[in-house]
């Protein structure tokens, strides 16, 4: 086992929205960011511009875990058309597309949290988070939120793990009573330099971030006594 | 044009009585409402309209990107090259500049737009509290559509009462790409106390009124503390909320904020209901030595 640095910090807000990449007209959310949107929260906060980051920020692995209950809920939108261009259309002289949009928000509590790991450490990122550059949202730019805890964490690796953890999983969790699995499937995990994603991935969450056991083979850090897995 | 130089965070509070604040287009106007929590919500959406007709009812439509142009056929080619390239569009329309905007591109490829995130940024706005709807929804209007000699009947929602609670934020490095001055956030700080008075008078928005208003800009252009709406505290008095005075307010640690090493300026401005934070806020800002606008 090699111990090495970690980065840990907790992003909140009031409400967040993170897109599923199928979703067409109507916009659902999964319950998390993606590894996609924390690498975007992350550069953002260093100041990198739009799509100039992938390759740099995919040498991390990151792990996140809900540190209050999330629930989500609908509501109806409507979007300008901009397929032509048209000043009736921008203007919204024309109809809009009527949509909807999907919230994830917190239960039981005034704001919503994550518990983000960043392995290996980096000193730039850590002071990027402590003072970010761009404002930190959770999803789109209106979904303001802040960041708290940056701090760094001594961490061991692992290949395997049979065990608690306290983190999103692509392993199955074992079946317990009083917890509250959500799957969240076709999730992206990486962007190639055209914004592509590439292979989409099924995870498991407890919705209310409490620890689950789960049994087999993937990548994480045992940082003190919590297991992170890697999304 | 002054440069904005700091990060600025907005807190802005206003109530709606008996009055509808943001309707669901997908669930027959209703006021849009976390069922769960029984808060009332508001999109950004709908705070940025009262801005932006406000500033058309001031300056002209040609001064705002997203607007309505009523009872006008527009000749689409003709009005955007009025309004020109998409950076005419920044040093016209202060919605652009500010709330950033989506330009749709004339060219061979279909849907290519433009795209710049604007330095404010508003989420969305709930109320600090549990919010009840008008029990009565029926209305009646005499233009039935038909020759039956009788009204029809149709449906009103309203809430009694929301003390509903913006955040919004101000990026100093965002206002450098969309060219947003000190002047512009001056007009935001402004006009949105004022959209409030002059564009709620449709019947379906009457009710409304400004109580709040607080712009805090921290000593950096990388500080931030987040939702400001943390720093208010709010305690239902009586079962049923009907008025402001049925809700108990505790602006305390806002006030510890403004006082706070890492805000530098504050823009401020209280209804009768909050003269006394804003006189807080004032000898606060004359204790720190900060620039204040308090009024």
């Amino acid at each position: 086992m090699r111990e090495m640095k970690a980065l840990l910090f907790h992003v909140k807000g009031a409400m967040a929205h993170f897109r599923k990449v199928f979703s067409n007209s109507t916009s659902l959310s999964y319950y998390f960011p993606p590894r996609t949107t924390l690498m975007g929260m992350i550069a953002g906060a260093m100041g990198k511009e739009r799509d100039s980051y992938y390759e740099e920020l995919n040498q991390y692995e990151i792990s996140v875990n809900p540190l209050t209950g999330l629930r989500k809920i609908m509501f109806g939108e409507t979007y300008l058309d901009t397929d032509e261009v048209s000043v009736t259309s921008l203007r919204k002289l024309k109809q809009g597309v009527p949509t909807g949009r999907e919230f994830v928000v917190p239960a039981g509590e005034e704001f919503l949290g994550y518990e983000v790991v960043v392995y290996p450490f980096n000193e730039v990122m850590m002071k990027s988070l402590r003072a970010p550059v761009y404002p930190i949202s959770l999803g789109p730019a209106n979904m303001l939120g802040w960041i708290d805890q940056v701090q760094e964490i001594q961490c061991e690796e692992f290949n395997s793990i049979s065990g608690k953890i306290n983190s999103v999983s692509t392993l199955k969790p074992e079946i317990e009573k009083d917890i509250r699995i959500a799957i969240e499937e076709m999730v992206p995990r990486a962007f190639d330099s055209g914004r592509h994603s590439g292979p989409l991935t099924t995870y498991f969450l407890e919705i209310r971030g409490k620890p689950v056991t789960v049994k087999g083979s993937a990548k994480g850090v045992k940082c003190g006594e919590r297991n992170y897995l890697f999304l | 044009m002054t440069k904005i130089n700091n990060n600025s965070e907005i807190l802005f509070l206003y109530e709606a009585k008996l009055t509808n604040p943001n309707g669901d287009p997908d669930d027959e106007n209703r006021p849009r409402m976390d069922p769960k929590t029984k808060r009332n919500l508001v999109s950004d959406v709908r705070l940025k309209r009262y801005f932006r007709d406000y500033i058309i009812s001031k300056l002209g439509e040609d001064s705002v990107w997203v607007t309505k142009i009523e009872g006008k056929n527009v000749d689409a080619t003709e009005r955007l090259k009025r309004i020109g390239s998409p950076k005419d569009v920044l040093a016209k329309c202060i919605d652009a500049r500010l709330f950033g905007a989506t330009i749709p591109e004339k060219g061979e490829q279909k849907g290519k737009s433009t795209s710049f995130t604007g330095p404010v940024q508003f989420t969305w706005g709930y109320s600090l509290h549990k919010v009840d709807m008008v029990d009565s929804r029926s209305i009646t209007s005499l233009f039935s559509g038909r020759d039956t000699g009788y009204g029809n009947i149709g449906k009103d929602y309203r809430v009694y009462y929301s003390l509903i609670a913006f955040h919004g934020a101000v990026s100093a490095k965002r206002a450098e790409i969309t060219g947003a001055s000190e002047e512009d956030l001056k007009t935001l700080d402004n006009s949105l106390w004022d959209s409030l008075v002059t564009e709620t008078v449709t019947r379906s928005k009457l009710g409304q009124r400004p109580l709040l208003y607080l712009r805090v800009e921290y000593s950096s252009p990388e500080k931030m503390k987040g939702d400001l709406r943390r720093f208010v505290k709010v305690k239902e008095k009586s079962e049923s909320v009907r008025d402001l005075t049925d809700l108990e307010v505790n602006l305390d640690a806002l006030v510890n904020l403004v006082s706070s090493n890492d805000v530098i300026k504050v823009v401020a401005r209280c209804s009768d209901d909050f003269k006394g934070f804003c006189e807080q806020v004032k000898s606060a800002c004359d204790e720190g030595k900060k620039n204040c606008i308090v009024g």
